[in-house]
């Protein structure tokens, strides 16, 4: 009873952290996530991506392909909220709360109870975790699938139903996020490994059909359709920089001996070699993360400081635990997929399946240091303590101002005035260099999806596409590009204009205190910080 | 074969990849400590005219005197000869391997072959070949703590030999000041007679006393350990967050969160940079003077036996012993601006190669030839890199250019007036003065004191200096060596009173020029 008490109170932290405030915080929705919204609402309403394709089972994008499920799996919460923030990090944020559940129960699987209730409350509160959670990345969904196929398949023994439970959760893990092409595999073999005992003919022919069975649009789409057209453009084999390594090193003494240490296979090992390393630097896991500020809070790792008193004291209570196979092979193998991958050994998103095997030696450290060292177990809970409080402080308060331009901040405020005016002006243009404006434009404005997919004729920029305006056309009058010069010489009565600063509009020059004589100034966005970042005219 | 035979065979490629193909040119700290040793045996003084002196200034900091001291004899073969200067250090290099395999049979007995695995992991560690190919004061502080280590924890009356050994060791570098005190309580904690350890401690005083009490010591020691302290870029980050808080309207947050507790989360952060795999097995720190500016101190294919290692060696008794010494390497560069160092990370060695030994140990007996072949042909490649590639990378650190120059000096140039470009070398002087053996008293140091920062900027007739402070000058140089980067200043400013012709570049394009 009272572990059930214990695990509805993290549950409703784990809300806590993941609901509270989620339309505000992060400050915008970015690029990724109005594109997952729209393709959803494209869904809802028309049983087609925004692309025209009817139920697809890889999604069509604007700028690539994407795994579907993710986007299936936001139709409900699209429906619910509508076309907001709500609706597209809904299911983002109850994914991240499953999986809250989900690790109390594998823990639990695993080892007892107390593991399962701190590997919850360490999940609940990480970092890492609540930082996708917050935003619609795919990720917190292919963590709930590998967690619920493990659990599957750790109770299936003698129970095909479950067994064909974990076989489906593992196969969707393929439709969800690209890291899964490669560490779903290496991972299963890793679970048949620890319970052979678990397959006989019949099982294993269930387990595997299964698999085989719903894998086949995605094989048929990695091997003749977009599947595989992302790993090609980010992995290290493709990086035209270490062929470029190999050539330089191969001429600076010219002899015949340097192909056999410079080579493709020798370079390719190497950046595989150092980006799997870099995955287990603290620099990595405690001091910055993700250098990418989209992935996480800079200057904090994306597990606590606490955490690493927790893993020590889990490396030692390690040698006598049980299921050690399990816990080490996940750890080991989770980065391998990454660091095949440019930036790979530092990339959060890539990187999130080893999240679970981290937890779960953190909660057996913290198990140990409850039953063996209760003093410094008090000591880590208080660190723990400030260092979520400060984590939480620096989310919500400076995070905002630092890095609100790699959440597209201002598109919101400035689509939504579009749509407010857009009607009483013939021609509408929107600056697309600063960011990709189009999706943005959709999104906010609940452009019909059915429309678009009828009018749209591509995002590929002609010269002049209008008098002295580069950019491409959407409808009848909708324009995305950039004026060729000073846009107030450019406008005319009966159109409007959405200028980005620091492309048309110099420095901080803000319309709304001082503008041309000849302009109107409709609306102008301001940043967090209160600076300009877009403003729509006209003209008087 | 038997095991004597490997034990050697693996003391002979250690002893061989110490000393073969040794850098061409010698880093400044290299020739300082031979042309004070040079001076030291012509004439009983250092470079500074200081009779038999027992700490030292190089320009970059106060040294104690070991390492100095431990070259004489080899000096005194050739004077001049880099080789020699270095072979010591090599020989220190190789002997700690031979104590790092006594030490892991001491600690680990019931192990079968781990003495030879964690002497080959050490033999073959390019973090150690690298700290032994040079005259580095880390190094010779790491062959007397290992081998002080294995002397002390024995109960035998040669016991008392590792304290003195330990002693000296407070002589060698000035981490040693970091590192040896709490290894010592550690020793305590773990049973070492105490009396023994008071012995060694003796050291630490007197160490410290001999540094603090040379000019300019307690600076060195500060910008040379505690660098970190000193930058005003922590406390300017903190007041720029404040100042987000303030605008905010939240000064409690800001006084809270956004404190000089900073300092210590930069302080945790120096501390976890060490146990960075990234660095260890992958990167190292890109400093030539450390080792391989390409790999990391340790082989990356030993990375896997390492993690197997680890997770099966905290059930031994000694695994606390192992802990302490790799946490304690972490010490001395915790108060650094920057880190992890190899070089002063280098204790943290044994107990690395150790653990991956041991998780050799584990794998069974039929991969272990497999296992051993990746870890030669990862070697190899190593090898390979250090004889081709590192000498163009390390050009920077090792000078060779100022060495050709010195030999042009000593030979067709001798009694010339010459002027040095600081550019390509930010302190040829040494390097001058120990190839063509000049006493002290023809340098201008021999008119300073014994201080911190003084620097080489006359020797007999040779000037050496910034091009910018010779523009006013009218003498005439019989040859001048500038960078690149010099020529525009000489074309534009017409800075020697003659007219000069280009005679010769060398591999970085420096120009020799020659007054007509």
């Amino acid at each position: 009873m009272k572990s059930k008490i214990l695990l509805v109170a993290i549950l409703l932290l784990a809300a806590l952290l993941r609901f509270w405030k989620l339309d505000q915080y992060p400050v915008g929705l970015f690029g990724d996530e109005v594109d997952v919204g729209y393709q959803a609402y494209s869904l809802l309403k028309t049983g087609k991506d925004y692309m025209g394709q009817t139920l697809p089972a890889y999604i069509h994008s604007l700028s690539e392909w994407r795994a579907p499920l993710f986007i299936y799996a936001t139709i409900p919460s699209i429906a619910i909220f509508g076309l907001n923030e709500w609706g597209v990090r809904g299911a983002s944020a109850f994914f991240g709360v499953l999986g809250v559940l989900l690790m109390y129960l594998l823990g639990k699987k695993i080892w007892n109870e107390k593991i399962g209730l701190l590997s919850a409350i360490l999940l609940a509160i990480l970092p890492w975790h609540i930082h996708y959670s917050r935003a619609a990345f795919e990720v917190t969904l292919l963590l709930d699938l590998v967690l619920a196929g493990t659990l599957f398949y750790l109770n299936s023994a003698k129970n095909t139903a479950l067994l064909s439970l974990s076989a489906v959760c593992f196969a969707l893990t393929f439709y969800t996020y690209s890291t899964a092409t490669l560490f779903t595999p290496l991972y299963l073999m890793l679970l048949c490994l620890i319970r052979k005992d678990h397959f006989n003919r019949k099982s294993l022919s269930i387990f595997g059909g299964i698999i085989g069975l719903l894998l086949i649009p995605f094989l048929f789409q990695l091997f003749f359709g977009q599947a595989g057209g992302r790993f090609s453009q980010i992995s290290v084999f493709s990086d035209d920089t270490l062929i470029d390594r190999v050539n330089i090193e191969r001429s600076e003494t010219g002899a015949p001996s340097e192909r056999f240490f410079h080579n493709k296979f020798v370079t390719w090992g190497e950046a595989v070699l150092a980006n799997y390393t870099r995955t287990f630097s603290p620099e990595f896991l405690f001091i910055n993360g993700d250098p990418n500020p989209r992935h996480n809070v800079p200057q904090t790792g994306v597990f606590l400081w606490s955490y690493s008193i927790l893993f020590l004291a889990g490396w030692l209570a390690f040698s006598k635990t049980k299921n050690k196979t399990l816990l080490l092979g996940w750890l080991l193998l989770a980065p391998i997929a990454s660091s095949l991958t440019r930036d790979g050994g530092v990339h959060a998103t890539r990187l999130f399946v080893m999240v679970p095997p981290a937890i779960f030696l953190a909660s057996l450290g913290a198990n140990y240091l409850l039953e063996k060292r209760k003093l410094l177990f008090i000591l880590t809970l208080s660190f723990l303590i400030f260092n979520l409080s400060f984590y939480i402080h620096r989310y919500y308060t400076h995070y905002p101002l630092q890095q609100f331009r790699y959440w597209h901040y201002g598109f919101k405020d400035a689509m939504q005035s579009i749509a407010a005016n857009q009607d009483k002006y013939n021609s509408v243009f929107i600056n697309n260099t600063k960011e990709p404006a189009l999706l943005h434009y959709l999104f906010w404005t609940k452009y019909d999806p059915a429309r678009f997919q009828k009018e749209f004729a591509g995002d590929v920029g002609q010269d002049k596409i209008y008098k002295d305006f580069n950019g491409f056309k959407l409808g009848g009058k909708v324009y995305f590009g950039e004026f060729l010069g000073e846009p107030f010489n450019f406008i005319e009565k009966g159109e409007m204009y959405l200028g980005a600063q620091g492309k048309e509009i110099p420095g901080d020059w803000d319309l709304s205190k001082s503008a041309p004589e000849n302009i109107e100034v409709i609306n102008v966005t301001k940043n967090p910080r209160g600076l300009p970042v877009y403003s729509l005219i006209t003209i008087k | 074969m038997s095991k004597k035979v490997i034990w050697s065979l693996i003391i002979l490629i250690a002893l061989l990849v110490r000393t073969y193909d040794l850098p061409h040119g010698l880093h400044f700290f290299e020739s300082t400590i031979g042309w004070r040793a040079q001076n030291l045996l012509n004439f009983g003084k250092d470079e500074f005219g200081r009779a038999l002196p027992i700490i030292f200034s190089n320009w970059q900091k106060i040294e104690l005197p070991l390492p100095t001291y431990l070259t004489l004899p080899f000096v005194l073969i050739d004077k001049t000869n880099p080789f020699l200067l270095r072979f010591p250090f090599a020989l220190l290099g190789t002997l700690s391997v031979f104590a790092g395999m006594l030490l892991s049979k001491k600690l680990f007995p019931e192990r079968k072959h781990l003495d030879l695995y964690t002497g080959l992991f050490l033999a073959i560690s390019p973090g150690l070949i690298g700290q032994s190919r040079t005259t580095s004061p880390e190094l010779v502080f790491f062959t007397l703590t290992l081998w002080g280590l294995l002397f002390i924890i024995n109960k035998g009356k040669y016991s008392y030999f590792g304290s003195c050994l330990l002693f000296l060791s407070f002589f060698t570098s000035d981490i040693s000041l970091f590192v040896l005190p709490v290894l010592f309580l550690v020793l305590i904690l773990l049973g070492v007679e105490k009396k023994k350890i008071l012995i060694a401690a003796i050291g630490f005083p007197i160490s410290l006393l001999l540094l603090l009490s040379a000019s300019g010591g307690l600076e060195s020691l500060i910008n040379n350990n505690f660098s970190l302290l000193q930058n005003r870029g922590i406390l300017d980050d903190v007041n720029k967050i404040r100042g987000e808080e303030l605008a905010r309207g939240s000064p409690f947050f800001a006084k809270i969160f956004f404190n000089k507790l900073f300092y210590i989360i930069k302080i945790s952060e120096n501390f976890l940079s060490h146990i960075n795999p990234s660095f260890i097995f992958a990167k190292g720190d890109g400093n030539p003077l450390n080792g391989n500016s390409n790999f990391g101190p340790m082989l990356v294919v030993t990375l896997p036996l390492f993690i197997l290692g680890l997770f099966r060696i905290p059930k031994n008794k000694h695994f606390l012993l192992l802990a302490s010494i790799f946490i304690l390497s972490a010490i001395a560069s915790l108060f650094m601006l920057s880190a992890p160092y190899t070089n002063r990370f280098l204790l943290a060695l044994f107990p690395l190669t150790l653990i991956a030994g041991y998780g050799l140990t584990l794998v069974p007996k039929r991969f272990v030839p497999i296992v051993l072949f990746a870890v030669f042909f990862n070697f190899s490649v190593v090898l390979y890199d250090g004889i081709f590639k590192e000498k163009e990378r390390g050009k920077k650190t090792w000078n060779p250019e100022t060495y050709n120059l010195a030999l042009k000096l000593k030979g067709e140039y001798s009694g010339k007036k010459i002027w040095v470009t600081d550019k390509i070398d930010p302190n040829p002087g040494p390097t001058i003065a120990y190839v063509a053996q000049v006493p002290y008293t023809d340098t201008n140091l021999a008119k300073e004191k014994n201080i911190y920062r003084a620097w080489v900027s006359k020797i007999k007739d040779i000037d050496i200096g910034n091009i910018a402070s010779y523009s006013q000058d009218s003498q005439n140089f019989n040859l001048v060596l500038i960078s690149k980067e010099d020529i525009p200043t000489i074309k534009d400013q017409k800075i020697f009173s003659c007219k000069w012709d280009e005679i010769e570049k060398d591999l970085s394009a420096n120009v020799y020029l020659k007054c007509i």
